[in-house]
Order: structure tokens, then C-alpha cells, then sequence
């Protein structure tokens, strides 16, 4: 596995449900397409020793994704080495989740032909965390990243174009993202906007720019409201999470 | 390029043309110049009436006429497309006419239906000026019928384009007529302007048809085109979220599109806002690359069908311990599951009957369609086909991994 690989294993719970399969089918392609493990998470430890009932979930799994699968007791995140996804429905994204979160209602990770990673960034570090992320699946998944910034009209400047009104963090963090995606010779476009809300600025960027997920990071200033938490509940595109690290959430 | 001005620029043109012709022709004595100075006088008052409709034409919207009046264009066309073919038929059957003087056999067929006129003049005529001022006209025609057709398309008005189409025709017959006039000054053979009147009028005819359909489709609603329709569709579907293209409706009011799309999606609320919008732009892309710039849309989201119906799992229970039955004969209760839109809606529980055809009467009374266990008997399955009820392998002995909700069963 390359040193920068995005992932290490994907995960997503066993449900035969519409959404649920879909959760599944969406997980076996990006394991696929990251080239590594998959895991369907059961309710209990019972198929771990039950071989008539591993046998079913697995064939179960086989009808809807190609992908291997491997069955493995209730989620335990304490178990789960770093760089695990789970794959989710979007109202089960949890807020504390430890590891690499995916919300989606989409079965397939370049849904519809849309490919590219939208990637908002703000005045803070979390857009960074997540346009690291982003560049490495970019890379795995040969697509391009597109940046997003939504910033407040200054009325003291007039000049209409956006990008005037970009604060100094916010600059600062712009700058400091295009100088690493050089680094790495990422494909990347820059959209900055003074958007009514961010997190509608943020999907509507998305759907244009044919983004096949939108990566976010959450901030550890926020008290109430977070972006992301927006993000999720009204995006049709699949929502990338990614954990903040322990020590910046503390 | 204002409608308004293009088309008072139309109406001098015709006044001085109409002028010059009947005066010169009067003077020189030359009844092809008066008789289409006479024709110009009857151009004045079309280009007058397009005038009058490109004003209410503009007129804005309101609750009585949601559209505007755009739609009266489409009369004009029509009407400038009836009139520009049968001018075409005259001009053809004019110079049959004529050059039948010249040929005995189309004279034979001629004369059964009209006179045959005699030979024109084989002796050059007096003067050049009828010549000359038959090929000035036809080449301000040609010039202003192309400033009227650029104006009409860049503002979106058929019927303006339609009369440009015609003054581009009526270039067409003058150019003819000084071919006639001079051939017949300088070289005595006034003839050879009766095949070229000919040609003439097939390209007439043609025109008249494509400006005559153009205007009766906007009338009757057609719509923009299929293609047009296509890209537009394979434009929405890739967006996530969009499940399908219910109804997609497109027709012409004057030189604007209304696109009118029912599109169904499992979104709501603040996402089907963000959804529509991106509907709209990507609709506003397919039309601008049609070169159709004015365009009104109306999309409305509607839920999909909500897939209703119901569910049994076959079940055993200890205590309070649930896991799914190996058979419909071991079971001690069957759940009762409501599935809408793929996820249990509404569940209960209810106590198994002793006798396995008891067991499906139960579940065929409960609408069920399908029950759920973890091994396929053959009898069962046949005792559940007589009710047409589909026996089905659960892939799981856990309720849970159903999508049944471990808060409901009291399962931490």
C-alpha cells in the first residue's frame, strides 16, 4: 500500500434496506477503486461463529458489490486502524465519529459521470485537513479537486468581484492550499463567491463543478451549527468527513 | 439593432423604392417597373403591419396572458409564408405564360387554360434606365433583407426574420427583371428572364414553406425539437439526487422557449432549492448552445412513487430475544412490516396460527406480499404461491440487519 494511500479499509453496515444496499454497493466500489478491504459491519458477533449465517450475509453482499467482503462484529472504532471509512446513510453521520465518515445516497463513487472533489476551505485549518485527504484520493481516484471558498461581502470595499472581499485568514489559507496542490501537480480550479449561505454556496458549487463527493473537515471553533452538519443534510452528493485529530479538538 | 428601427429603415426603403419605380416606369413607359413599383407599394403595408405587431409583441406579460403576446409573431409568419407562396406561384405560372410564346409544344398546353401573350420585343428598348433601376432596387433588397434577418434572429423575432426572408426574395425577382430588361435593351432577347423568373420562384416556394411552417408550428406549440429535448435530459440526469424526467414540455411563444420540466426526486426541502437551481442553470446551457437566448423555465420537483406495500418476517422469539425463523411452521409470531420508499414505515407483531394454511390465510388477509425466513420448504412455498405470496430468503437471522430499528427492539 503507497505511503499516501487515502484509505486502509472501508467499512459500512449490513442492511437490507433500499439506502442500505446503497450504502453497501457504494462502499464495495470505493474499496475497488482504492484497492483495499472491504468490511460489512454486522449488528452483533454471531456471524463471526455462525457459518450458515456468515455464508448468507456473504452472498447477500456478493449480489450487490463485486468487491471481496469480509464480515466483522459491531462497530468497535477502537479497533479500527487509521485511515478506516464508513460508509453511511446521511442521517446516521455521526458528529464524534473517530474515523473517515461517508455519507452518501449515491451507489457509485463517480456518480453519473461527475468525478471531481469539491473541497470548501475557510479561515481555519479544517479546509486544509481536508483538501490533504482530498489531494491523496484525488490521486488514487485520477480526478480533479476543485477548492470553494464563500466569503463575506465587505461593504467598505467596492469592487464587486469576490475575491476582493476575501479576509486575511481566508487568504492565507487559499494561498497556502494552491501552493501545496502545485507541490503535488494536482488538477485544480479555484471557485470563491460571496455566497446567501455557505453551506448551499458549498452543494450548488458542487453540482456545477460535477463533483463526484464534497470533502469536509470539521472545525473545532464551532459550537453550534456546523457546516458540515448542513452540508449533510441537504446534499445529494456524496459528503466525505474527515476526523479532526484529538489534540485540535481538545 | 432595435426592431423598431430596423424595421423604419424597411419602410423607407419600400417608399422610395415604390416611388422611383412608379415614376421611372410611368416616364420610360415600362410596365415591369410600374407593376412591381405597385407590388413595393403592397410590401409598405406588410412591413407596416410586422411593425405593429413587433409593438404588441412586446408588450409584457400579465395575468390574463401569461406568455405575453409573443405568439402573435408566429400569426405574421404564417401569414408572410401564405403570401410568399403564392407570389411564388404567380411569378411560376407568369413566366410558363411567357415563355410559352417561345415554345410551341408549352404553348399548346398553355392555351387551354389562358391566352398566350405574344413575343416581347425582339428590338432593343429606348432606354437602360428600367434595367438599372430594377438591379439598384434588387440590390438594396439583398442589403436590407440581410440587415432585417440579422436583426430579427439576434432579437428574437420571427417576423421580422420572416419579412426579411421575403424583401431577400423580392431582390430575387428584381435582379431577374433587369436580367430581362437589359438582356432585352442589349441584346433583343427579352426570353431569358423566363427560366431565371422559374428559378426564382422555386427558391420562393421553398422559403415560403419554411417561414409558413415555422409560424404554423408556433402556433399549433411545437416543440423547440427533439434534439434540443435530448440534450436537455441527458443534462439533468447527471445530476445527483434526480431520479427522472416525468414530463418535459417545450414549445415557442414568439422567439422565446418555455421549457416546463416535472422532475422526480426523493429530495425536499432546502435540496431540492439547491437541486432546482442547478436544474435551471444546466436548462439555460442546452438553450444557449441551440442559439435560443430568450427562454423561460418552470421546473417542479415532485416525489417518486412511494413503492408501497407490506412485509412479513417470519420470527421466533425467546423471551426478549427476536431473531428470524429457519421456516414458516417454526415461527412463533410474524411481523407485519409497512415498506414505503424502501425502509419499514410501521411494524406488528402478531401471534402465529397453528396450522401452516391458517398461517397464510393470515398473511394473504394482511395484503402481505412477500414473507421473509431463512430456509425455502417446499411446502410452504407452494401453500404461500396458492395466496400469491413470494417466499423469500432473509439473508440474515438478525432483525436488525432488516432495517428493523434495535431502539424498537428493546436491543442495545
Amino acid at each position: 500500500m503507497p505511503h499516501d494511500a487515502p484509505l486502509t479499509r472501508v467499512c459500512v453496515p449490513f442492511r437490507d434496506t433500499r439506502n442500505g444496499r446503497i450504502a453497501i454497493q457504494y462502499a464495495g466500489d470505493l474499496a475497488a477503486r482504492c484497492n483495499v478491504p472491504l468490511v460489512v459491519l454486522t449488528h452483533d458477533d454471531d456471524p463471526c461463529d455462525d457459518t450458515a449465517e456468515r455464508a448468507r450475509m456473504t452472498r447477500y453482499c456478493e449480489t450487490i458489490t463485486t468487491c471481496p467482503v469480509r464480515l466483522e462484529p459491531a462497530y468497535r472504532p477502537d479497533t479500527f486502524p487509521a485511515g478506516t471509512a464508513l460508509v453511511v446513510q446521511p442521517e446516521q453521520a455521526d458528529a464524534s465519529d473517530a474515523m473517515i465518515v461517508i455519507a452518501t445516497t449515491e451507489p457509485h463513487c463517480a456518480p453519473r459521470g461527475n468525478r471531481s472533489l469539491c473541497i470548501p476551505l475557510g479561515n481555519g485549518s479544517s479546509g486544509i485537513r481536508a483538501m490533504e485527504f482530498g489531494i491523496a484520493l484525488a490521486r488514487t481516484l485520477d480526478t480533479d479537486i476543485v477548492l470553494y471558498h464563500s466569503t463575506w461581502r465587505d461593504p467598505r470595499i467596492h469592487i464587486e468581484d469576490p475575491k476582493a472581499h476575501v479576509c486575511a485568514d481566508a487568504r492565507r489559507v487559499i494561498d497556502a492550499a494552491q501552493i501545496r496542490l502545485g507541490t503535488v501537480h494536482a488538477r485544480c480550479a479555484l471557485v470563491i463567491e460571496t455566497a446567501e449561505r455557505v453551506a448551499a454556496g458549498i452543494i450548488r458549487t458542487a453540482l456545477r463543478q460535477r463533483a463526484a463527493a464534497i470533502v469536509m473537515s470539521r472545525g473545532t471553533h464551532t459550537g453550534y451549527g456546523s457546516y458540515v452538519d448542513q452540508v449533510v443534510r441537504e446534499s445529494p452528493i456524496p459528503v466525505i468527513i474527515v476526523p479532526t485529530p484529538e489534540e485540535d479538538a481538545s | 439593432m432595435s426592431p423598431y428601427i430596423t424595421m423604419t429603415i424597411v419602410l423607407v426603403m419600400y417608399v422610395v423604392k415604390a416611388g422611383m419605380k412608379l415614376t421611372v416606369g410611368a416616364a420610360v413607359d415600362s410596365p415591369v417597373l410600374t407593376g412591381d413599383g405597385a407590388h413595393n407599394a403592397a410590401d409598405f403595408v406588410e412591413a407596416a403591419l410586422v411593425l405593429f405587431g413587433t409593438w404588441i409583441a412586446s408588450r409584457p406579460p400579465n395575468g390574463e396572458y401569461p406568455f405575453g403576446w409573443r405568439n402573435i409573431e408566429h400569426i405574421a409568419s404564417a401569414l408572410i409564408g401564405i403570401g410568399l407562396g403564392l407570389t411564388a406561384m404567380h411569378v411560376a405560372w407568369d413566366a410558363v405564360v411567357r415563355l410559352s410564346a417561345y415554345m410551341a409544344p408549352l404553348a399548346s398546353v398553355v392555351s387551354l387554360i389562358t391566352t398566350v401573350p405574344p413575343r416581347a420585343g425582339t428590338t432593343g428598348t429606348g432606354s437602360w434606365i428600367p434595367a438599372a433601376v430594377a438591379g439598384g432596387s434588387a440590390l438594396v433588397s439583398v442589403v436590407v433583407g440581410r440587415y432585417e434577418v440579422t436583426s430579427g434572429r439576434r432579437n428574437g423575432r420571427p417576423s421580422i426574420v420572416a419579412d426579411g426572408e421575403e424583401t431577400l426574395m423580392d431582390g430575387g425577382i428584381e435582379a431577374v427583371a433587369c436580367i430581362g430588361l437589359a438582356s432585352a435593351h442589349w441584346f433583343g432577347a427579352p426570353w431569358i428572364e423566363y427560366p431565371l423568373a422559374l428559378f426564382v420562384a422555386c427558391i420562393m416556394a421553398h422559403t415560403a414553406w419554411e417561414i409558413g411552417s415555422h409560424g404554423i408550428g408556433g402556433l399549433l406549440q411545437r416543440s423547440i425539437g427533439s434534439d434540443t429535448e435530448q440534450h436537455m435530459r441527458d443534462a439533468i440526469v447527471t445530476i445527483p439526487g434526480i431520479l427522472d424526467i416525468t414530463d418535459l414540455r417545450t414549445f415557442f411563444a414568439g422567439g422565446s422557449a418555455v421549457v416546463i420540466a416535472k422532475i422526480s426526486s426523493r429530495w425536499s426541502g432546502d435540496a431540492a432549492t439547491h437541486l432546482k437551481e442547478v436544474v435551471l442553470e444546466r436548462i439555460a446551457e442546452v438553450l444557449v448552445d441551440a442559439h435560443i437566448l430568450e427562454h423561460a423555465r418552470f421546473v417542479r420537483f415532485v416525489p417518486p412513487d412511494r413503492e408501497q406495500h407490506r412485509v412479513a418476517v417470519a420470527l421466533v422469539t425467546h423471551a426478549t430475544n427476536f431473531h428470524v425463523a429457519s421456516t414458516l411452521a417454526t415461527a412463533t409470531h410474524l411481523r407485519i412490516c409497512d415498506i414505503a420508499d424502501g425502509a419499514i414505515e410501521r411494524w406488528k407483531d402478531v401471534a402465529c396460527p397453528e396450522r401452516l394454511a391458517e398461517r397464510a390465510e393470515l398473511l394473504a388477509a394482511k395484503r402481505v406480499q412477500k414473507c421473509l425466513m431463512l430456509m425455502a420448504v417446499t411446502e410452504e412455498r407452494q401453500e404461500l404461491g396458492r395466496h400469491d405470496i413470494a417466499l423469500t430468503l432473509a439473508p440474515s437471522h438478525d432483525p436488525v440487519h432488516l432495517g428493523h430499528d434495535p431502539v424498537y427492539l428493546g436491543i442495545k
